[in-house]
């Protein structure tokens, strides 16, 4: 299974190490797509087919609670899982409290990625 | 907490964050260094029931050092930010996270974004920092309580 996936930070660097950290967990990814806030991403996702969303919390103009929030009340976005990636201390209970479906803290492990977007994807391998 | 188990929890932290995502290893400075030559100061301040700046002083070459090991290229090599300071911003992001994270009341904390700026080595009193040899590039890292 190739799944398509969306990673949402306003760090590009940031961005490329979850990147290259999606190729070391050997996920078989279709198509990565890139914004660099929240706005941004639901732009992404009003034009793209995505199957995953990867997302920091905070960023500008839009952060990735906000981001959640909306995609929750949209009916084409709400099947769509969010995994927050973030080094934030309370990130896990935000997630929870959000409807957030993952929540992966920094630093993090290849093996952590691709354990928290199979638990995502409700699959057991991609 | 007293002083030293700040700077010990910092030192911790800070090894953990560069061992994980850049492997780099960390060890102290045995001599500190007579002048400090040009660096960059990282900081990240977080506020709840104790608040401080965390800040860390490194070369720009050892923000393209990192850089280069975090994405797994040589260092200088990617375009994405020349000088390495979007790297080190994320190392003391992460360092800090991972300071707060450990703590029964890690919910009433909030980080900021992290900050970088040229440090003024004129005035730099090395005794309020820790020194570290970080693959044979010397960086000094303190908490500082938020005035």
């Amino acid at each position: 299974m190739k799944f398509n996936l969306l990673i949402v930070d306003d760090s590009a660097i940031t961005r490329a190490i979850i990147k290259r950290t999606i190729k070391m967990a050997e996920l078989t990814v279709e198509n990565i797509y890139e914004a660099g806030n929240g706005q941004s991403g639901l732009e992404v996702l009003g034009q793209a087919s995505v199957d995953l969303v990867l997302a920091d919390l905070n960023m500008p103009e839009m952060d990735g609670f906000e981001m959640t929030r909306r995609m929750l009340a949209d009916e084409r976005l709400k099947h769509i899982p969010v995994v927050v990636i973030s080094a934030e201390p309370n990130a896990a209970d935000f997630a929870r409290d959000v409807g957030i479906h993952g929540c992966l803290s920094k630093p993090f492990t290849p093996e952590a990625v691709r354990s928290a977007v199979l638990q995502a994807l409700g699959v057991e391998h991609v | 907490m007293c002083k030293d188990n700040n700077a010990q929890l910092l030192v911790q932290s800070l090894a953990e964050a560069l061992e994980t995502m850049a492997f780099i290893s960390i060890t102290p400075l045995e001599q500190a260094p007579a002048q400090l030559e040009s660096a960059l100061k990282a900081s990240i301040r977080f506020t709840g029931p104790m608040s401080r700046s965390i800040e860390l002083l490194a070369s720009e070459d050892f923000g393209r050092y990192v850089q280069g090991n975090l994405l797994g290229e040589s260092p200088g090599e990617s375009s994405l930010c020349p000088s390495g300071q979007d790297a080190i911003k994320e190392i003391i992001n992460v360092t800090c996270g991972l300071i707060l994270r450990d703590k029964s009341d890690r919910a009433s904390y909030t980080m900021a974004v992290p900050r970088i700026e040229s440090f003024d080595t004129s005035g730099w009193a090395v005794h309020q920092w820790e020194l570290l040899d970080a693959d044979g590039f010397m960086l000094a890292v303190r908490m500082r309580e938020e005035q």
